[in-house]
């Protein structure tokens, strides 16, 4: 039984061990000539603009607010998901109901505008 | 769930899908006055069906019961909401807050009260309490440009979360304890067990009764009141100091009166629970010198005398807690919805210098806030009068004669800066300002109010037959 | 061999260690994480029992709190947003105007 998950032991070894191996070995062998350019935050080799510590929009966190709920929502149809054929039709317009709820729920946010970027 | 289940559920189906059709028809128009009538109207079907309706099924997929007691909390609730949105029609209105959402949370929240009152499971129990909880987060911080009302509703939402976590944690040292979720079914077999697993059921009690004493504001845990209290909306916290706190009392009481004495390894520590609460209220009011706060605190020395007739476990004790419920929702709704009739675009009568001589200018409400705040006191004749009777009764047939004293000796202490509003309210103020009219609806609800006082005042008789039939 | 004790004490450490965040924290965002790790150390007490008692109920109690912690965090995140327009600031220390 635990034989089956040595593949996955040797995986996260050699995961881990390569990852720190390549930092160790760049640390010890590696060239230091640090400079301001290189000091510098990376952005995908733009020069930097502003602070890292920028507000963020206020919209980020409403996105994030509905995400969590919606998201959450889904966990309720796992369990129905495994047990689908012994519910069977019951289960299906219960999960209906859950689901239209939810919609309800969907169009509601949408009237009031919450999805709307600008 | 079957068919027979969802027409036991009706009243708590017709609270929750009127709370959403109003919603959404809010989000569509906006029109204040049509959401709001549709909304008491959604009440009074859900109190009419409650008691009109009887459920052919005793219990509710295992979850909920639909026993009478249930059925006499949902009726109570559903009345409470329908209050709670006549008092706060005209604060949403001049404040412009979104219709459709106050009422629907409103109508939201007494479903999550009425399902909390007969919970018979513990993720019954659960669900429900946070079913109102959350919908109170939202309430009390609905007026979003006013700052202390935001600082109220985050205040709330901290601890409210923190108690939520106890009472899970609570809630699985008793499943890790007795094997089950089912209510009387894990209470009794947490009374069989002795040794490891006893002292994880204690463990898990007292977890649930620190997170019941966040909710009902129990000393040491009541420091949030006065805040939150001030900080919310009147019409809010009218429902806020009643239903949510009426609400968890009701559970604690059908639970303890299904599953029978229980608590007798837990009786020193909610002795002295009830004691501190009571003398933490009482003392708390007397240096208060803003109505709301020491409606607040007022309300701390309320919750500690229920304890204390949830304390004596004997039917005449549950007896006596559900007719004081009953009554302290009746009045103190009534003496937040007097302050909520009296605000204007100044905001809601507050310190007691803006009390002062209000009764020359206002003499029919102050009169009514009168008469409330004497049956908090427990005057003669009013209705508090009869419950705090009733549970020092019953009190005293369980032989809790310290408490008793204590209870006693609050009560005095109350009277005291109870007398003290009411001789502010008619001293001769030349300076006194007129406050708003009110509304009809406000002034329904204050003689709805007034006169129930009243009534269960002279003929508790009424009210007491029909309690000792339907406890579980 | 890991017994249900172990999990259980893993999951009452837990605890202890979030409410001692909630206590000492100042940032009402970090104090609702702790919150968060409250239910997640009861939603694996509950796991752990159902498996160790053989009995489903417990793990359909942590999809409710889990429901339960989701709805909390999107009503949390909402009352922070209308608290920090009011007041420019989520620091607990800040949520004074209405003494305690």
């Amino acid at each position: 039984m635990l034989d089956s998950y040595l593949p996955i032991l040797t995986l996260i070894i050699i995961a881990v061990g390569f990852s720190f191996g390549a930092a160790i070995l760049s640390r010890l062998v590696g060239e230091k000539k640090p400079s301001t350019v290189k000091l510098a935050p990376y952005e995908c080799g733009m020069p930097p603009v502003g602070s890292a510590r920028e507000r963020f929009s206020i919209k980020f966190y409403i996105i994030a607010m509905l995400f969590i709920v919606f998201d959450i929502e889904v966990v309720f149809m796992y369990p129905w998901a495994v047990m689908f054929k012994s519910l069977g039709l019951f289960g299906f317009i219960e999960m209906g109901v859950f689901i239209l709820i939810l919609l309800v729920g969907y169009a509601y946010v949408w009237k009031k505008g919450a999805l709307e970027w600008e | 769930m079957s068919l027979s289940d969802l027409l036991a559920m009706l009243p708590i189906l017709i609270l929750a899908f009127g709370a959403t059709a109003i919603l959404m028809a809010g989000a569509w128009y906006r029109e204040p006055l049509p959401l709001l009538a549709g909304g008491i109207v959604t009440a009074l079907l859900g109190a009419l069906s409650a008691g009109l309706v009887t459920p052919p099924v005793p219990e509710i997929a295992g979850l909920f019961s639909a026993g009478g007691y249930a059925r006499f909390y949902t009726i109570l609730w559903s009345l409470l909401a329908a209050a709670g949105l006549m008092t706060g029609s005209r604060y949403i209105i001049e404040k412009r807050i979104g219709a459709g959402e106050y009422v629907s949370l409103v109508l939201y929240a007494a479903a999550g009260m009425a399902l909390l009152s007969s919970a018979t499971h513990l993720v019954g129990l659960f669900i429900a309490l946070e079913t109102f909880t959350l919908a109170f987060y939202i309430l009390i911080a609905s007026n979003r440009n006013c700052a202390l009302a935001a600082e109220a509703g985050l205040k709330y939402l901290l601890l409210g979360a923190v108690a939520t976590g106890f009472m899970a944690f609570g809630i699985a040292l008793i499943y890790a304890a007795s094997g089950s979720l089912v209510l009387p079914d894990a209470v009794m077999r947490l009374k069989a067990e002795t040794g490891e697993l006893q002292a994880w059921g204690l463990l898990g009690w007292g977890m649930i009764l620190i997170a019941v004493g966040f909710k009902i504001s129990l000393a040491p845990f009541h420091l949030w009141t006065p805040d939150v209290y001030q900080g919310a909306p009147a019409p809010v916290t009218g429902l806020l100091a009643t239903g949510s706190k009426g609400a968890v009392v009701a559970a604690l009481v059908g639970l303890l009166a299904m599953s029978g004495p229980v608590w007798n390894d837990l009786t020193d520590l909610v002795w002295l629970l009830a004691a501190l609460t009571m003398l933490a209220g009482a003392f708390g009011a007397l240096g208060q010198s803003n109505l709301k706060r020491l409606l607040a605190y007022s309300s701390v020395t309320h919750m500690g005398t229920l304890l204390v007739g949830v304390l004596c476990q004997t039917s005449e004790g549950f007896a006596a807690t559900t007719f004081y419920v009953v009554v302290y929702v009746v009045t103190s709704l009534g003496a937040f919805a007097v302050i909520a009739s009296l605000a204007d675009g100044r905001g809601e009568p507050m310190t007691f210098d803006q009390w002062r001589g209000l009764g020359y200018r206002h003499p029919v409400r102050c009169g009514v806030l009168v008469l409330l705040l004497l049956s908090l006191a427990g005057l003669p004749a009013t209705a508090g009068f009869m419950a705090k009777f009733a549970v020092f009764h019953a009190a005293l047939q369980s032989g809790y004669i310290g408490l008793l004293m204590i209870g006693i000796l609050a009560s005095v202490i109350s009277f005291a800066f109870y007398l003290r509003v009411t001789m502010l309210l008619f001293q001769p103020d030349e300076k006194a300002s007129s406050w708003h009219q009110g509304s009809v609806f406000e002034h329904t609800v204050l003689a709805v109010c007034s006169s129930a006082v009243l009534v269960l005042g002279l003929f508790p008789g009424l009210l007491f037959g029909l309690i000792r039939q339907i406890l579980p | 061999m890991i017994s249900v004790y172990h999990y259980m004490s893993v999951a009452a450490i837990l605890f202890a260690m979030s409410t001692y965040g909630v206590l000492t924290r100042r940032n009402a965002i970090v104090i609702f994480m702790c919150i968060e790790l409250m239910l997640n150390s009861v939603n694996l007490t509950f796991i752990s029992l159902s498996s160790h008692l053989q009995n489903i109920d417990g793990q359909i109690f942590v999809f409710f709190v889990m429901a339960v912690a989701a709805a909390e965090a999107a009503v949390g995140l909402a009352l922070m947003i209308a608290f920090y327009r009011n007041r420019e600031s989520i620091d607990v220390d800040n949520i004074n105007m209405l003494k305690w």
